[in-house]
């Protein structure tokens, strides 16, 4: 570079004077004092200049001289706002303190701020993770997404720019209105995750599209975290209690759970329960840090679990440890069955024109049947036999309508001959390669502890026979008189809504309901109708994507599943499609795709195949998220969502943390971000004023109702009650109308930070719980049942462990058993599990930065010794893993505590973060499980996240190969 | 960006080295930000290498390889759309975070600390984040807005014999432990990228000269305390 004098340089440049300008930076000015600008605007630059002085320390004041003086002010903060991590879908439901300064959080510390519940258990104080303790990280990282971006070259390409927000309102609005122009509510598909936050921006999606009728992927069971051995039984798939009753339990059964890394606030009840003289049992294939903690540890073969429980069960019924009258009282244990088809015996069989959900036992008083009490056909309201004492086993003869005579017996012996045939300890121990001994001292110790408690948890619904396997777990934990008992039964994790946020999610008249809130709570006497009702435009994921995504094709291969469906899973998917079983029209496919913070890119089983087959026919792919999801990779557009200390709104898990726990807008959102009710808001504006310009209006939604697309703006804002800055105003709402909040307004929450529950709630029978609330003992579910004789909803009433389903006949599933897990991806040595890691919630964390420094920072599947020596792969080397379906490369991570024959890869990695971009998602078929589509029988009928196809990956066979 | 103050006639010799040192912080703080369509047809006319010359040829000191650069980032995508796609790729967005943030933190690690200590030298100046413009305190535009500041008020303490060493030694600490420290592995990456000329040729220029100031002031203020 030439040098100029400084002379000629001032003469020929702009620098003859010199400006001072700044844009991120500000004075911090005393009050009173004038700003530079304003100095600078009434022509004194030199009071400009003394303005700086008046607060800067350097001049004459505190001379700088070196870095060490920045240090010597004590570091302070601007304020602390309450906060917890609202919709990370996580459960946890942790109060934090989020200390500000220049409105960034800096840091959060976990707030004591539970109130004290029951005093014989230890409190939930304090409550928090690694990662809860690092979010304000996250929010501040670099994968955080601060403004709308456009796609730019081919999708997925990588390519985008940054549009303002009415560029990118306006074309997504008006790709949405051509798409439903083209085919009405059939034109859009909804992708919202199930990020279990509460509060108007969780509601907001939803409410969007139950306005505009367009249909809403429930993601519950493609995500692998319906229970359906639950909905069988129990006729609800997740029940659960506050983990502070794990505390009280005498005998603790981590069943394919491992608190220790995945629930990490809770973990505290189990080590504490252990000085209590708990006896605590792992059981899982791997030696998990779970197990670790565990008294005992028991390893059945991978997928082999049903038939330990089963052998458990023979043992205690073979020993007579079994609590004969709870299972005569709860239990379908005593109805009888007809020997000649299978069927329950049923009034229907008894006398023409007869009631076919009315039931029967044998009383051995009056030799002769008996009335059930609390099937779907009766009038009963108690499960109470009175005087009669129905046989548990046995079998009797019985005429029927027209005369014949029917051979009957009790479900009980039927599942007792079936138990003695194929499950004694020795026979499972052949299946499960556990001790006969092993097995036997488990069944005895879990007969004989006043409460005995499986925590089966999510782990446990992503097998192909995860419906056996806990309709197994239910009936140990039922057989000893467990479920409904305070420290006992079987948990899934409940999932619960309360009322205002089923108001706010499908109620256009938000301000009606403000008005009469009396009127609010008598909306919700009738459970069912509401459940029914919230279910509307949900569809079940899984088998959406089956039909438009074309998961088909692997799901449905018959060599993927149960051999014993000789053509696969097909002919009964078509059978479901055709008698309507679900809300699931085959004919059009919607070419609009809005992702609200769900990630089916990721979180899809053979998610490859989706991106193949379903992508091409969208035209327009919105994401609304606030990172760069797999699924925002590869959308059209991107929207930036808010972060949790960004926007209001709370947690509320009653089925495990019994408190209200409040998240609060510590700081502004970041950059351009906005909350979602508010991107929303501005959505539907858009699309009724380009409704408007274009001169399109009415239509004919999913459930072929009028909408009409001019209106949009005022059915989402409740014309007008509410606008896009109205979350405030809308968490009061939420709050004054559900029960569970009654009293406890924002004011409060923002001083305390977490308020106990006053109840429960009313919403669906509490979603799983089905107990009265005290605010001074844990949640214990199925009270209702167990101390009221409540009838469960099933259709017998009872806890169904015999399903007389047709299919469930034919493929001898009628009562639980074990079958053998399928070969998933073909015929490979190695199955491939997983599970939810220590690291992250989902693909939250996923790729942070603190977060991938605690493990390898990569993807790896984790080989055992044995296995890997087998095939010569060391520790960290690259390994190719492949079946039938496809590929994919990770490091091999060498750990001591797997069995032969079993690997696993930890949950949520993204795509992107593996060579090529194919993940462990991409080899897992998912094979589609047919008693899971048996809609048409009972309780075993479609509603949101209780009864549809799941996905699995549990049973994934692979081979795996070192990469040189 | 906000007009504060402005200083007349300045003198040659020390207060010209300080106000060519400030305008060329400031240009880089400018033309790191996002990149409107302004600062794209600014580009594209040709103004920001004749801006950054000017402010080169009055340092006191040489910027090794300037010339270079300034060729590189003469280099200007002419489609608005692409030229900021560029920007938003390398900088803003992408899978996993982008490959190239402009955030001191995420280079020099322990991102909170990054962030906790310029901010300490912001506050110990009487500066703090902008409510407006907001952006995380370690960002380059940030750092570079800082720089230009410090150098600013150089000149004014030369103007009226004030303590000017202050500002200097603070521009010494700041340039060295900060954006000296991580702008050449941005640009390395850049580099290894084979990202375009254009943002190689800026993020390279701004590394060559905070790497050339800091040894500057190291030079007149001794070095760095440890």
């Amino acid at each position: 570079m030439k040098k100029l004098d400084r002379r000629t340089f001032l003469q020929a440049s702009s620098l003859g004077a010199l400006s001072l300008g700044l844009g991120r930076l500000a004075f911090t000015l005393f009050p009173g004092a004038p700003t530079g600008a304003e100095a600078l605007a009434a022509g004194e630059p030199a009071a400009a200049g003394a303005a700086t002085d008046a607060v800067g320390r350097a001049r004459g004041q505190q001379p700088y001289w070196d870095w060490r003086d920045i240090y010597r002010e004590k570091w302070t903060w601007d304020r602390v706002v309450r906060g917890t991590h609202t919709n990370a879908n996580c459960v946890s439901s942790c109060a934090w303190n989020l200390y500000v300064k220049d409105e960034l959080v800096w840091r959060e510390e976990q707030a004591s701020s539970y109130e004290e519940g029951s005093l014989d258990c230890p409190d939930f104080n304090p409550r928090g993770c690694q990662k809860g303790a690092c979010a304000s990280a996250l929010f501040e990282g670099p994968t955080r997404l601060s403004y709308p971006l456009e796609r730019i070259g081919e999708r997925g390409g990588g390519r985008w720019k940054r549009v303002s927000w009415q560029q990118a309102l306006d074309k997504t609005a008006e790709a949405l209105i051509d798409a439903v122009e083209a085919q009405g509510g059939h034109g859009l598909i909804a992708e919202i995750g199930p990020e279990t936050g509460y509060g108007p921006n969780s509601a907001a999606p939803t409410r969007f599209f139950k306005m505009l009728g367009s249909p809403i992927t429930d993601s519950m069971a493609m995500i692998g975290d319906v229970a359906f051995g639950g909905t069988m039984t129990l006729g609800t798939p997740h029940t659960d209690g506050s983990s502070d009753d794990w505390f009280r339990s005498k005998y603790l059964v981590m069943w394919a759970f491992n608190p220790l890394s995945t629930r990490i606030p809770d973990a505290h009840f189990l080590t504490e329960a252990r000085y209590g003289g708990t006896r605590v049992v792992s059981i899982a294939p791997d030696y998990n840090p779970t197990s670790i903690r565990a008294d005992m540890w028991l390893n059945p073969k991978q997928g082999s679990d049903a038939a330990l429980a089963l052998a458990a069960v023979q043992v205690i019924i073979s020993e007579g440890l079994h609590d004969r009258a709870y299972i005569a009282e709860q239990t379908d244990l005593p109805l009888l069955v007809r020997r000649d088809n299978g069927r329950f015996l049923r009034e229907s069989d008894l006398r023409e024109g007869g009631n076919e959900e009315v039931f029967y036992a044998w009383d051995p008083a009056r030799s002769r049947e008996v009335r059930a009490p609390g099937g779907r056909g009766s009038a009963d309201e108690s499960l109470s036999w009175g005087a009669v004492s129905p046989a548990l086993e046995g079998q009797w003869r019985v005429r029927a309508a027209d005369g014949k005579v029917l051979e009957v017996e009790t479900v009980f012996s039927k599942l007792k001959r079936r138990l003695d045939a194929d499950y004694s300890p020795e026979q499972a121990a052949g299946i499960t390669g556990l001790n006969p001994q092993t097995i036997r001292r488990f069944a005895r110790e879990f007969a004989a502890a006043d409460s005995a408690l499986i925590l089966s948890q999510y782990g446990s619904c992503k097998h192909y026979h995860s419906d056996l396997l806990q309709r197994s777990q239910i009936l140990l934990a039922s057989v000893t008189g467990n479920l409904g008992r305070a420290g006992g039964g079987w948990r899934s994790g409940a999932f619960v809504t309360m009322e205002g946020m089923a108001v706010m999610s499908m109620k256009k008249d938000l301000g009606l309901f403000d008005l009469v809130l009396l009127a609010a709570q008598s909306y919700f006497r009738d459970p069912e109708d509401n459940i029914a009702e919230f279910s509307e435009y949900f569809v079940p994921s899984g088998l959406w994507h089956y039909v438009h995504g074309g998961l088909e094709a692997e799901s449905s291969r018959a060599d993927y599943g149960d051999p014993m469906l000789v053509d696969g899973p097909g002919p009964y998917v078509r059978e479901a499609l055709e008698g309507n079983w679900f809300p699931v029209q085959t004919e059009k496919t919607p070419t609009f795709l809005l992702s609200v913070l769900g990630n089916v890119l990721r979180h899809s089983r053979n998610a490859g195949r989706l991106r193949e087959h379903l992508w091409p026919k969208l035209d327009m792919v919105v994401s609304i998220d606030f990172r760069m999801s797999q699924t925002a990779t590869q959308s059209d557009i991107v929207l930036p969502a808010a972060g949790w200390y960004e926007k209001v709104g709370f947690k509320y898990i009653p089925s495990m943390i019994p408190y209200l726990t409040l998240g609060d807008r510590a700081v502004p959102p970041s950059g351009d971000s906005k909350p979602e009710w508010e991107i929303f808001h501005l959505l539907s504006s858009a699309v009724a004023r380009r409704a408007r310009e274009r001169g399109v209006g009415v239509y004919s939604d999913y459930l072929s109702r009028e909408r009409d697309l001019k209106q949009l703006d005022a059915a989402y804002s409740d014309d007008g009650r509410f606008g896009p800055g109205d979350e405030e105003k809308l968490v009061e709402f939420v709050l004054m109308v559900s029960s569970c909040a009654k009293g406890i307004d924002l004011e409060r929450l923002r001083k305390s930070g977490n308020e106990r529950l006053v109840s429960l709630g009313q919403v669906g029978g509490t979603n799983g719980i089905f107990s009265d609330y005290s605010s001074k003992e844990p949640v214990v579910p199925l009270r209702w049942f167990a101390e009221k004789k409540q009838p469960y909803p099933t259709l017998t009433g009872r806890q169904q462990f015999y399903i007389d389903h047709r299919w469930f006949l034919k493929l001898d599933e009628a009562l639980p058993r074990y079958k053998e897990p399928p070969a998933a991806g073909g015929d490979y040595p190695l199955v491939m599990s997983g599970g939810h890691t220590r690291w992250s919630i989902h693909a939250i964390w996923r790729d942070h930065e603190l977060m991938l420094r605690l493990q390898r920072g990569e993807p790896a599947v984790l080989v055992g010794a044995a296995d890997a020596r087998e095939r010569a792969v060391k520790d960290y080397e690259r390994v190719r893993v492949y079946n039938d379906v496809s590929d994919f490369t990770a490091r091999a991570k060498i750990v001591p505590g797997l069995p032969p024959g079993l690997v696993i890869v930890y949950h949520a990695w993204e795509p992107f973060q593996f060579e090529n971009g194919r993940s462990h998602q991409h080899v897992a078929p998912s094979p589609i499980k047919v008693t899971q589509l048996a809609a048409d029988y009972g309780h075993l009928a479609w509603s949101f996240a209780h009864y549809e196809p799941g996905q699995v990956d549990r049973d994934t066979r692979v081979e795996i190969a070192r990469l040189v | 960006m906000q007009e504060i103050a402005e200083i007349k006639s300045i003198e040659a010799g020390p207060e010209s080295d300080a106000a060519a040192r400030s305008m060329l912080y400031r240009y880089l703080a400018g033309w790191l930000r996002f990149p409107w369509e302004d600062f794209h047809k600014s580009a594209l006319g040709g103004e920001l290498a004749p801006a950054a010359s000017e402010c080169l040829a009055a340092l006191p000191y040489e910027v090794e390889g300037a010339a270079e650069l300034i060729e590189l980032f003469s280099v200007v995508e002419s489609d608005y759309d692409l030229f900021q796609s560029d920007y938003v790729g390398l900088f803003d967005v992408g899978a996993g975070g982008p490959p190239c943030p402009l955030y001191g933190g995420n280079w020099i690690g322990d991102r909170q600390k990054t962030m906790e200590e310029v901010l300490r030298f912001y506050r110990f100046f009487g500066l703090s984040l902008s409510k407006e413009e907001r952006d995380l305190p370690d960002h380059v535009t940030t750092q570079l807005e800082f720089l230009h500041f410090l150098s600013f008020k150089e000149v004014e303490a030369i103007r009226e014999s004030a303590d000017v060493g202050s500002y200097r030694r603070a521009a010494r600490d700041f340039v060295a432990r900060h954006p000296a420290r991580w702008l050449p592995r941005a640009q390395q990456k850049l580099e290894k990228k084979q990202a375009p000329d254009f943002w190689r040729g800026l993020i390279g220029l701004a590394a060559a000269y905070c790497q050339a100031d800091a040894a500057y002031l190291v030079s007149t203020e001794g070095p760095v305390a440890k």
